[in-house]
């Protein structure tokens, strides 16, 4: 159970609350909702680039870092399809230099020529070391066009080619930041061995008088049903065969989404989930196989990703993973391996729970959904989806039209196992 | 009244640390106990310690897979029983076999430990190390060795340990791929036999914590002797760092070339290690180090860049590492270089010696934060042989340093001359 407190400013900004005596350590959580899919097709990776010039100093303050680094904090962020989040922890002792650094960066940005000079290029770095120069990096800027043609989610948050971050102009970074960095689009979010009146009022002397941004309505294309199966195959300079599938699902916080999120623990998370067991294990099909959901906040994707066995073809290993699903979609789950994923998934909260920062993330997320609750009524959630529920979710997301297949290959193979 | 922006609100140096109490006991059998009760969630975590690290294997990839091995059957339960169980329960069991020891880490709410224990006592006594088992584990490591191989960054970690203590010791020794086809069921029920024993066990206990916790593990640890009765001693090897200093594996069609320079070091009981992380963090160890600031913020030829002091129970090294564009792996390293001289012959201003004293302490308190961290931390003092006030000592230390010492150290330690240095991909 994670209590909190929530208020909201005048200007709009959310504040939520959560006191934990057990720490010295404060964590200051901002969340602005906006992500990727906020971006147009011409102007990818934007968001995380913005990310990034976050740290580059703000009008009042030049340096982010220093005078955090100095209260003897720490800080770091990230973006997503949905929202861009930064993090703060630090000695409780020194928890209102958080408040000056994150409020300043939220009332003007200082847009140094050097800092968007700079930025640039490390995001174009961080592109090669994690997309491109990684085997198989570049997956995902594989799958999410096959699996989205309309939804902004057809690209990646990193962006869809280094282009687009060499492009950037510091007119579009700031009509970014006017658009999205306002109070009344972020929540604030602070936990630790604190008050939450003491909170309130640091909050109103810092945040209160950063006057509210226009009121955004995006309208986001969503992704029509898909009606038929797609394919790729890709051939790339890497010693394993990998296969990839994609489904589409309910979309974060939804009935049908639990359901989902509980039906790819029964066939994936942890030793005894079936597919590890049969496929890996017992059969020998694959060296490794996931089954994952990627949480997303408009309709999101049901993901494969496993690498064929020694001896074993991707169209084999493609085939008998498929078998499976169908397997799960004709047949009712006994009353024990539901039970058991329940049980996991419940004593996997409780140990997330134990991190001060995790806790305010969470609250962050669930709060940019709708309701920060949430966080404590999803164990009531999980509880009450029964083994019919599963198999009706399975049978409407396992259809093969809503499937999009990635094989692949390797031009190396035959190397590589010698 | 309006608000002051230019100015920092005021802060406070961290000067002490509260670590909660550590409760050091004996089970019957004479197996040391230190716990920790700390946290609001009803979970425990247990740890075993085993001397059992590649340090004592006399092949590669031994150590490894006999820990992995334990949770594939024993002589209760089959590998799909434990799983299930195991799952079912909730619980967690990692098993890091490091170069120094093998560590079975269990995370389980309180409410199931009995049950839990029962399993992974059975697992760690008397595993069963079956061949059908053990040739599909072998299997499924072996692709992924042959992936992780293809990294730079891989290829950097191994070949470096390599230079720093020579491809014999067991911290620079590494597997390759023909030693999979060695290990046998046989070696490892040996390898097994003689170095998971109560002789050869520490267990560190942290979370919630009470006198239940400490009589449910003396039952399923405590009771009797198990394994072997030999008491494991830990022989000296000697440490080879390479002499030729420069060192470059071409690697094609890549977009980035990994970077590591370094030497070996001094460890956290030597009376400079204080100063010395000082200088570390400075230089390497924190987002606005001076590698970070002239080679990620100010050329963007990096996403990033660190250096630090790694400690190993039986040496240290001193390590900078980092993925640079390929294109400017020559100009990386000439900026790393300029920067270790710079240590060594200008005097670093009072305000940037004093955030990085104020950024350690932070870095301490984060350390000791939460129920699972705090039992990482006694069981890395002990397991390094240190004392309980380590951290408070090494606090007070580092508020003493001061700019003449952080010239004296880079001279003694950091000498830009003195270091290996290793470049794969292109240059």
């Amino acid at each position: 159970m994670i209590d909190y407190k929530k208020f909201t400013l005048s200007n709009g900004l959310t504040l939520l609350v959560h006191k934990d005596d057990s720490t010295p350590i404060v964590a200051v959580n901002v969340l602005y909702k906006v992500g990727s899919r906020n971006e147009t097709p011409d102007k990818t990776g934007f968001a995380h680039l913005f990310e990034h010039l976050m740290f580059g100093g703000s009008v009042n303050i030049p340096s982010f870092d220093q005078p955090l680094e100095k209260a003897g904090g720490e800080n770091n962020a990230f973006t997503n399809s949905d929202i861009t989040n930064y993090y703060i922890t630090l000695p409780k002792e020194n928890l209102e230099t958080a408040f000056w650094l994150e409020s300043d960066r939220m009332l003007n940005l200082g847009f140094s020529k050097k800092s968007m000079d700079v930025q640039r290029q490390v995001v174009i770095e961080e592109f090669k070391q994690s997309y491109l120069n990684q085997p198989y990096g570049d997956v995902w800027l594989l799958l999410k066009p096959l699996a989205y043609k309309h939804h902004p989610y057809r690209w990646n948050t990193i962006g869809k080619e280094i282009k687009h971050i060499e492009d950037a102009k510091m007119e579009d970074v700031k009509a970014f930041y006017k658009k999205y960095y306002n109070p009344n689009n972020a929540i604030l979010v602070v936990a630790g061995n604190i008050e939450a009146e003491e909170i309130l009022a640091l909050t109103e002397k810092w945040f209160g008088e950063i006057p509210a941004g226009k009121k955004i309505h995006d309208v986001l294309v969503q992704e029509p049903e898909q009606t038929e199966s797609r394919f790729q195959e890709v051939y790339r300079d890497v010693p394993v065969d990998s296969l990839y599938k994609a489904y589409h699902m309910a979309a974060h916080g939804t009935k049908d989404y639990y359901i989902a999120d509980l039906l790819s623990d029964i066939l994936s998370n942890g030793n005894s989930s079936r597919l590890y067991r049969k496929l890996i294990k017992d059969e020998g099909i694959f060296s490794e196989l996931d089954a994952y959901i990627t949480g997303d906040f408009d309709p999101g994707l049901f993901v494969f990703s496993g690498k064929p066995a020694d001896g074993i073809s991707l169209e084999e290993a493609d085939k008998r993973l498929v078998e499976e699903l169908e397997l799960i979609s004709n047949e009712l789950i006994p009353s024990f391996e539901l039970q058991k994923v329940k049980n996991k998934l419940e004593a996997s909260h409780i140990f997330s729970e134990t991190s001060v920062l995790n806790n305010a993330i969470n609250l962050a997320i669930a709060e940019s959904l709708g309701d920060a609750n949430t966080v404590n009524l999803e164990k009531e959630i999980y509880a009450k989806i029964s083994a019919e529920e599963i198999q009706q979710i399975a049978q409407e997301i396992f259809q093969p039209k809503n499937a999009s297949t990635l094989y692949y290959r390797s031009n190396q193979e035959k190397n590589a196992t010698k | 009244m309006q608000l002051n922006r230019n100015s920092a609100p005021k802060i406070k140096t961290i000067k002490e640390i509260a670590l909660p109490a550590i409760n050091k006991s004996n089970l019957s059998n004479d197996i040391p106990v230190f716990t920790i009760n700390v946290g609001t969630q009803e979970v425990v975590k247990i740890q075993l310690v085993f001397k059992a690290g590649i340090w004592f294997q006399s092949q590669a990839l031994e150590a490894f897979f006999t820990g992995q091995m334990l949770e594939e059957g024993s002589t209760k339960y089959t590998a799909a029983e434990i799983a299930e169980k195991l799952d079912d329960y909730g619980a967690f069991v990692h098993k890091k076999i490091n170069r120094d020891n093998a560590c079975i880490d269990i995370f389980t709410l309180n409410k199931h430990l009995t049950s839990v224990l029962t399993i992974v006592a059975d697992m760690v006594k008397n595993p069963k190390f079956g061949e059908a088992e053990l040739n599909r584990l072998l299997e499924q490591e072996k692709q992924e060795f042959i992936v992780r191989k293809q990294k730079v960054t891989y290829i950097a970690q191994k070949q470096f340990s390599a230079l720093l203590f020579g491809e014999n010791h067991p911290y620079g020794s590494s597997a390759k791929l023909e030693d999979y086809e060695s290990i046998t069921p046989a070696l490892l029920k040996e390898f097994h036999q003689k170095y998971y024993g109560s002789k050869n066990c520490r267990i560190f206990i942290s979370g919630k914590v009470n006198e239940s916790t400490l009589n449910l593990v003396n039952k399923y640890f405590g009771e009797d002797d198990w394994g072997s009765n030999t008491l494991v001693k830990t022989l000296p090897v000697n440490a080879n760092s390479s002499t030729n200093l420069k060192h470059f594996i071409p690697k094609e069609n890549v977009l980035q070339s990994a970077i590591r320079m370094g030497k070996r070091s001094i460890g956290r009981n030597h009376p400079d290690y204080f100063a010395l992380s000082v200088v570390t963090t400075l230089f390497g160890g924190y987002f606005g180090s001076r590698l970070m600031s002239n080679i990620r913020e100010d050329k963007g030829y990096t996403y990033g860049i660190y250096a630090g002091i790694y400690p190993q129970i039986q040496d240290s090294s001193f390590i900078i590492s980092s993925e640079v564009g390929a294109d400017v792996a020559q100009k990386a390293l000439d900026e790393i270089r300029f920067e270790l001289k710079r240590l060594r012959t200008e005097s670093v201003k009072e305000e940037e010696l004093s955030l990085v004293k104020n950024y350690i302490s932070g870095t301490f308190l984060r350390t000791l934060n939460g129920p699972f961290a705090l039992g990482e931390v006694i069981k890395s003092l002990y397991e390094h042989g240190l004392p309980e006030d380590f951290y408070q000592q090494y606090l007070n230390q580092i508020h003493n340093v001061s700019p003449e010492d952080i010239k004296g150290i880079a001279n003694q330690y950091l000498q830009e001359d003195q270091m290996i240095e290793l470049v794969v991909g292109k240059k």
